[in-house]
């Protein structure tokens, strides 16, 4: 019986998760930008939270169960690649060299600007 | 076999797949043993030795691929527990987040330009600093393709996280919270597991940067892309 309970409480969660991404999917093709519905489901959530609309406890099982087990969402898409095996060989070194590269820069200039403000902040804090 | 059986078969398959990849990650911790690397690895494998196309393998993948949108829903929980963080470090957090995210695009796809790659690769590159499921998003939206899109985010996520410690060396980087933004702006969801493991301040500056990415990305390039295209 409790397992039961937890079980259909898990779903409920899940359910209301479900429903914030509907609501985004349904604002999205409103608006003439075509900002992903997820996103604005995300964000709507979110105000919900803050304005106390929807209580932490209500979604936070359902969320955690989704984040964590995020990576096998992405293994049906990822394995789409097999659709692509002739454009990766001929490009794929070239993506990776990019994205390597690319991925560097951001990673260093965010983290040393970074470092600076908060350095800055706490100096003016004092 | 009708469709709904089929769909079943292929969605079970892939549940057990994640699940022993899953296990072997625990057994084994390493970059490489990422369950979504060795999964995918896997399911392609058995993809080309059972003889299923893509196409008949998506009637089951599409109800896995559906829970993406509500995982990005969920993205909020964390984002909410650490509003007194973001709150608190609003400059030092937004605006390496800003900048950066305008970083990864411009290179990225100068880059792409540079190497003469074309139009279709060049916006599947463009989103891969945000988190997988934004990202494919994002490039459907501008005519990239989800697939390649998703396989850079898992580039720039493992690149990310295997230049992270040489980087903070090199530069002097000694702030946990300031690494954790540089590896939530540049490797998202591996960054911030990443991160995670070196501590709570890292691992909660890192889940904020990823996120404040990927709502800045998702918010920006539609509008630059419906600028440029009318």
């Amino acid at each position: 019986m409790k397992v039961v309970k937890g079980f259909s409480f898990l779903l409920l969660q899940l359910a209301v998760l479900v429903l914030f991404y509907f609501i985004g999917m349904m604002i999205s093709s409103w608006i003439p930008f075509p900002i992903p519905g997820s996103v604005i489901g995300m964000l709507l959530l979110l105000l919900c939270l803050q304005f106390k609309i929807i209580k932490i406890q209500w979604v936070k099982q359902g969320a955690t169960l989704l984040i964590v087990h995020m990576p096998l969402l992405f293994i049906p898409i990822l394995a789409g690649l097999i659709q692509h095996l002739d454009l990766l060989r001929a490009h794929g070194l070239t993506l990776v060299v990019i994205t390597a590269l690319s991925t560097w820069l951001v990673l260093a200039t965010a983290s040393l600007l970074s470092q600076w403000l908060l350095k800055k902040q706490v100096s003016s804090n004092e | 076999m009708s469709e709904f059986f089929m769909s079943l078969w292929f969605i079970m398959i892939t549940l057990f797949i994640y699940m022993a990849a899953r296990k072997l990650n625990t057994v084994h911790k390493a970059l490489y043993t990422m369950p979504f690397l060795t999964g995918t690895i896997v399911l392609v494998m058995f993809l080309i030795f059972s003889n299923t196309s893509y196409e008949a393998y998506s009637l089951g993948g599409a109800w896995i691929e559906f829970w993406l949108g509500p995982a990005i829903v969920a993205l909020s929980i964390p984002l909410y527990e650490q509003r007194k963080t973001l709150l608190k470090f609003i400059i030092p957090l937004g605006v390496p987040v800003v900048l950066a995210t305008f970083l990864g695009i411009v290179t990225g796809v100068s880059f792409a330009g540079i190497a003469g790659l074309s139009e279709e690769l060049m916006y599947s590159i463009l989103p891969k600093s945000v988190t997988t499921p934004i990202a494919m998003d994002i490039a459907s939206i501008l005519d990239g393709d989800p697939s390649i899109a998703a396989l850079l985010v898992l580039v720039a996520g493992v690149s990310g996280v295997l230049f992270a410690d040489i980087t903070f060396r090199i530069f002097k980087i000694d702030q946990n919270l300031a690494k954790g933004i540089g590896l939530g702006a540049a490797a998202h969801g591996i960054g911030t597991a990443n991160a995670m493991e070196n501590g709570q301040v890292q691992g909660a500056a890192s889940s904020v940067s990823m996120t404040l990415c990927a709502i800045l990305l998702s918010i920006f390039t539609p509008i630059i892309a419906f600028v440029f295209m009318y």
